[in-house]
């Protein structure tokens, strides 16, 4: 059996929890930019469900520092043009604040229709930006065999990054 | 939601995207040599990406025997678990005997272009995520005398190019991407075209030589080598054989579909040219 820690009561409790909180959040990142690099095969996207999860619940400069940190290491992972999907997490970040702050729950329903619809943004955007802009003959095959298969990866894996990072909120609550 | 955009912080927001499109632009005026920033953190996760490809590679090695155990089971029942043991002991001798391979390959092609300047033997870290035409991070950067769009080889062919620098690393864009073009001809010298990537090539790792004329007479199995022309690569360096030959999409010439002499899936270890004779003239022109 796992011991829920209550809710801290004093502001140093509460700047501990906060501290652990945050320093689960970059190991977690951490693990997902080299999981995002590893080996040849088509892999997920880690840190985009990530950052859209971790600005859901966090104040609105803090979802755009995450936006930003999380879209420059999806661009060195890539070997994308540096700021591309900074500038993509950082706006898809602040909405989900946004939306989650004046409209929707934290649920995993919620969670799951707000990523995928920015991970398919994501994913066309760079294959237009990056392969049907240049006119390559059957560009069409990056978009149908890689783009959509690297989305629908990304929306699977973003479930487990939402329910590890759900434990870690359960245990050192958000206040 | 109305008060959000009255509040300092879209100011903030506009602030971050003006500076974020600068750094876009100024990645783009650097012509693939990175950013400071971008260098740092990439010679930090390469130690991480080197070891998470090691255990990745040695994942799908097991993995690779499990699926085969039946084979094995068919073949020789009674050996099937010490088949097992001795195929993974065998992935490991057969990855060092194939490296010393290279090496020893590496010290022939030293010896035989006595005027190529070579850098040390490369080995690969990793690969460019969800690149679909394979590029990849070698550990050998502008430390070590590499330069951008210095050719990639091994003893085998050409690999690619160089075509983003850091002091630590280098990525790698090979002959599958349609990015690069590569001037080739072939080994009798009677037909010259392009060698270039294409989208459903890369899948199976090969690329094409366009610009051949529709009554060429180069047929299955033909070498192909680089050429002058491009001046990418030092002439003469083996590209790949023909593998079939097939009618441009304009129906008005043909374009030959090239193997790599190169194997792209086992690939571990290339070699970078550093210099060879003609190579100022191609910096010239790509400057």
């Amino acid at each position: 059996m796992v011991r829920k820690i209550s809710p801290s009561r004093t502001p140093k409790q509460k700047i501990k929890n906060n501290i652990i909180r945050w320093l689960a959040y970059v190991v977690i990142l951490f693990i997902c930019i080299v999981l995002s690099s590893a080996g040849s095969y088509q892999k997920p996207l880690l840190l985009i469900p990530a950052a859209i999860y971790i600005s859901s619940f966090s104040k609105e400069f803090t979802s755009i520092i995450i936006g930003i940190v999380c879209g420059l290491m999806t661009d060195i992972i890539c070997g994308s043009l540096l700021g591309f999907n900074a500038i993509l997490l950082m706006f898809f970040c602040i909405i989900t604040h946004l939306l989650y702050k004046n409209l929707l729950q934290q649920r995993v329903l919620n969670f799951i229709v707000v990523s995928a619809v920015f991970i398919f943004i994501q994913g066309v955007l760079n294959y237009f930006f990056f392969y049907a802009i240049w006119g390559y003959s059957n560009v069409s095959h990056i978009f149908f065999y890689k783009t959509l298969p690297i989305c629908g990866y990304t929306l699977i894996s973003g479930i487990i990054i939402y329910s590890v990072i759900s434990f870690i909120n359960n245990r050192l609550p958000v206040e | 939601m109305g008060n959000f955009f009255k509040k300092n912080i879209v100011r903030i927001i506009l602030c971050i995207v003006a500076l974020l499109i600068g750094m876009m632009l100024y990645s783009v005026t650097q012509r693939g040599y990175t950013l400071p920033t971008t260098g740092a953190i990439g010679t930090i996760l390469n130690p991480l990406r080197s070891a998470v490809n090691t255990v990745s590679d040695k994942v799908s090695s097991s993995i690779k025997i499990f699926t085969d155990k039946k084979e094995y089971q068919d073949q020789n029942k009674l050996l099937k678990e010490e088949n097992a043991e001795l195929k993974n002991q065998l992935v490991e001798y057969e990855k060092t005997k194939q490296r010393l391979a290279e090496l020893e390959d590496f010290m022939e092609i030293k010896e035989e272009h006595e005027d190529y300047k070579f850098s040390d033997p490369c080995t690969i870290i990793g690969y460019v995520t969800n690149d679909p035409f394979h590029g990849f991070i070698i550990n050998k950067g502008s430390n070590n005398n590499i330069s951008l769009y210095d050719p990639v080889v091994t003893s085998n062919g050409i690999v690619g190019i160089i075509s983003e620098l850091s002091e630590t690393y280098s990525i790698v864009k090979t002959i599958c991407s349609p990015e690069l073009s590569v001037g080739a001809i072939s080994a009798n010298g009677k037909y010259s075209g392009i060698v270039e990537g294409e989208v459903l090539l890369s899948d199976e790792y090969m690329c094409r030589m366009i610009y051949l004329d529709k009554d060429t007479k180069l047929k299955s199995g033909d070498l192909i080598t680089t050429s002058s022309a491009g001046n990418l690569f030092p002439p003469g360096y083996l590209i790949g054989t023909v593998k079939s030959l097939e009618n441009m999409e304009s129906g008005l010439s043909k374009y030959a579909v090239i193997e790599p002499a190169v194997d792209f899936k086992t690939l571990s270890s290339v070699i970078v040219i550093t210099d060879y004779s003609g190579k100022e003239a191609s910096d010239g022109q790509k400057n």
